[in-house]
């Protein structure tokens, strides 16, 4: 399956908005649609993966970070970040981009290996849904940290990563 | 509608009600599967409302016998009970030789004629679902189309038996109906939230008008049953809530507002729009703390994300505030503390507050603080590369590797691991608890230490020399624990620790490993299968990882072994019980004898 194919493929859907805002030039009580699929991943119910949940609307870097931090609508979905946490600030290299949370995404970790995964790769891979970005740098109040909850090393910039998705 | 069929049904919907246009077509984005198998769609097309896949699906996947004729159009589409021909272009066609009607015409698209799916599969009695959490399309098999399909393909079968990630009960609703506008709903919160609880998913247009300022909705070919009541609200944006019916194909919802101000639309997935305000962004300045540290600080309800940007010269530090509205318009604030010399705020887009930082210097921001009902940006004068160096200078905590081979043991040379060196690592310990436990409040650090104690008693006994990272409660980073297998060239080293997950439910053991090496994988796997038949959990399997601290820097094969959940209550119990600690570490005991035995 390939990254942007699956989930996010529905940028026909613009192309339908344009479609429609042509058309409304010609009829102005037209509404207009711009609405795209994403996808923001969350925990699965108790195999630790991933699982996408797909939103409506224009995705921009801070509606995924938000959507993560809010946490998943779909019953039976878990959350990737401890309670507390929050994203202070992002930046983007390149396709390269560092966000910067506060330190209860740290202190909140519930730990252990499988929750460290799902947290880690969630974001991970929700930010790479973004087809300009490529690598994740983890920043905790602007410190590069050796890992969050003892297991993964999230030190340097990380990948997308399709292993940690869906059933097994 | 049910909570289900939200994508396709938006698709359509949308591109129906947004267009008006007979038959528009949208490309779905959707993995198919047809009971037990997942059939690669090439092609799909979802018209207004009806997902059609190609004929060729139904033939090499579903069992059917196709004839074709791209260029009259016509198909004849044989199943055992039933015959259709139909043409391109018209719904109507031959079952068994009566007249039905397709709720959409077969058409051609990219070389193939495509027909309704849900037409045939509630023809031949299956049912269609759909599960929008992974997005995915799928056909539940009756027996006698599982046995027929299998029947056909004998290399591939196809079998009644749904992956287990699917829910054979889910439901599917079509598009059926007008949506239908229950009631708008004041969330509140810092962003204001209104929610529109529609069910279906309109189309709508949205704007914000001024004198009065306003933000108006436009929902198209929606319906209610009564018009909804006007709301008074008492919020800092919202004021007033009301809707009328605009024109024949209109309802207009008005939402005015104390300001105007940005907002964004999503849609939930039940249906419904949420609209959501801009944080408000009131007075911004600037001061040193205490400890001398530039600080910005800004008035707001939430403290929004904001994007960092470096420029140079004239070095500037750009924060971009998303979906933030200025209460108070542009402005620059002279400050003349070097190297900041000013600040200048205006609202870059209507969901951008912009502030930037004119700098004779390098500043980087890095925490953000909320004091006395006020946010402050705490910055760092220097680049990110200084900061990180300056943080690594102040944590910089003498490492003290000291592993202790012990040499004063008789070995006797006939016991299975005679003199090898194995490397035992309890996890976490000190000040790093590791995970604890739901129930009982168990620390990993405190589990994992004994079953590490007793393996290594085991492993001794068995000849081996075991070389611990800590064999007491004391902290080890981790990425310390590799280096010490190495300085004392272990011949394997095995990473002990406790797992959690979200909820109570998930169980088991895993072994984790990095593929680089085919040994690691043989470990992982001999590991697994001694330990899971030893204590007789619950079987997780072995993951291979390739970003794990423990495994990645060692010069020999190296496990990382959950050996079960302390967020699930049982497993939590028995983690605590000594004796079941005990049968950890024979497990694993068993695991690198066996490895020895077959791999060394
Ligand atoms: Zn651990």
């Amino acid at each position: 399956m390939t990254r942007h194919k699956q989930w996010i493929a529905v940028t026909l859907l613009i192309a339908s908005a344009v479609f429609a805002l042509r058309l409304s030039l010609v009829q102005p009580a037209l509404p207009t649609v711009s609405d795209q699929l994403w996808a923001v991943y969350f925990g699965s119910g108790t195999d630790s993966y991933l699982v996408p949940e797909l939103r409506f609307g224009m995705p921009t870097i801070n509606s995924r970070l938000q959507a993560l931090v809010t946490g998943p609508r779909l019953k039976g979905l878990k959350p990737v970040f401890p309670p507390g946490t929050r994203v202070i600030s992002y930046q983007i290299e390149g396709n390269l981009i560092l966000v910067n949370f506060n330190k209860a995404l740290m202190e909140n970790h519930p730990g252990g290996s499988a929750s460290e995964l799902v947290t880690v790769y969630g974001l991970v891979n929700t930010l790479t849904e973004d087809p300009s970005l490529d690598y994740v740098q983890i920043l905790i109040e602007g410190r590069r940290v050796d890992t969050i909850a003892g297991h993964v090393d999230v030190s340097l910039p990380l990948r997308r990563d399709e292993s940690s998705i869906g059933a097994r | 509608m049910g909570k289900s069929g939200l994508i396709l049904v938006f698709v359509l919907s949308a591109v129906l009600t947004a267009l008006l246009v007979p038959s528009m077509e949208v490309e779905a984005s959707f993995r198919f599967y047809v009971g037990s198998r997942e059939v690669d769609l090439q092609e799909s097309l979802v018209v207004n409302g009806n997902i059609l896949i190609p004929v060729s699906v139904l033939e090499h996947d579903m069992g059917a016998e196709v004839e074709s004729n791209l260029d009259s159009g016509e198909i004849t589409i044989k199943f055992p009970m039933y015959t259709i021909t139909g043409k391109t272009g018209t719904s109507r066609v031959l079952v068994n030789g009566e007249e039905q009607a397709m709720s959409v015409a077969p058409q051609l698209s990219h070389g193939e004629i495509m027909v309704p799916l849900r037409y045939i599969v509630d023809l031949l009695g299956l049912r269609l679902n759909f599960d929008p959490a992974q997005a995915i399309l799928y056909v539940v098999l009756t027996e006698e189309m599982a046995d027929w399909i299998a029947s056909r393909y004998e290399s591939e079968p196809v079998s009644l038996q749904l992956p287990d990630f699917l829910d054979p009960d889910l439901e599917f609703s079509d598009v059926s109906g007008i949506p239908l506008l229950n009631e708008v709903v004041f969330l509140g919160g810092s962003r204001s939230r209104v929610f529109i609880d529609i069910q279906g998913f309109p189309a709508y247009k949205s704007f914000l008008l001024t004198n009065p300022d306003r933000m108006v909705i436009d929902l198209t070919d929606v319906d209610w049953e009564e018009p909804i009541t006007e709301q008074a609200i008492d919020d800092p944006i919202v004021k007033r809530i009301r809707g009328a019916r605009f024109d024949e194909r209109t309802i207009r919802l008005v939402i005015e507002l104390n300001r105007a101000t940005d907002y964004q639309i999503n849609r939930w997935p039940e249906g419904g729009l949420e609209v959501e305000f801009n944080y408000q962004m009131g007075d911004i300045g600037y001061y040193r703390d205490d400890g001398q540290n530039p600080r910005i600080w800004f008035y707001a309800n939430e403290q929004p994300v904001f994007r960092v940007q470096v420029l140079p010269s004239p070095i500037r530090l750009v924060l971009d505030f998303q979906n933030t509205t200025l209460l108070e318009g542009a402005r620059e604030i002279q400050v003349g503390d070097p190297p900041l010399r000013a600040i200048r705020i205006s609202q870059n887009s209507p969901s951008v507050a912009r502030v930037v930082l004119d700098l004779d210097g390098p500043m980087i921001p890095v925490g953000v603080e909320e004091i006395d009902g006020r946010y402050e940006i705490v910055l760092f004068e220097g680049t990110e590369e200084e900061y990180q160096a300056k943080l690594a200078l102040e944590t910089a905590e003498p490492v003290e590797l000291y592993p202790v081979i012990p040499t004063d043991i008789e070995i006797d040379d006939s016991l299975p691991l005679a003199h090898r060196i194995i490397t035992v690592d309890p996890g976490h310990g000190g000040s790093d608890p590791g995970t604890i436990g739901n129930v009982l409040g168990v620390f990993e650090k405190d589990v994992v230490l004994p079953i590490g104690l007793e393996l290594g008693r085991l492993l001794e006994e068995n000849g081996a020399i075991v070389v611990y990272t800590r064999n007491e409660d004391r902290y080890v980073s981790h990425f310390d624990r590799a280096p010490i297998a190495n300085m004392v060239n272990a011949e394997v080293l095995i990473s002990i620790h406790a797992n959690s997950y979200e909820g109570t439910s998930a169980k088991g053991v895993e072994t984790l490993y990095n593929p680089l090496y085919l040994e690691n994988f043989r470990f992982a796997q001999t590991v697994q299968t001694e330990l899971v038949s030893h204590l007789g959990a619950k079987d997780r399997g072995v993951r291979p990882r390739t970003d794990l601290q423990v495994l990645n820097h060692t010069d020999m094969p190296a496990v990382l072994v959950e050996v079960g959940f302390v967020s699930n209550p049982e497993e939590e119990a028995l983690l605590n019980d000594p004796d079941y600690q005990v049968k950890i570490a024979e497990g694993l005991l068993y695991g690198i004898l066996t490895f020895f035995r077959n791999y060394r």
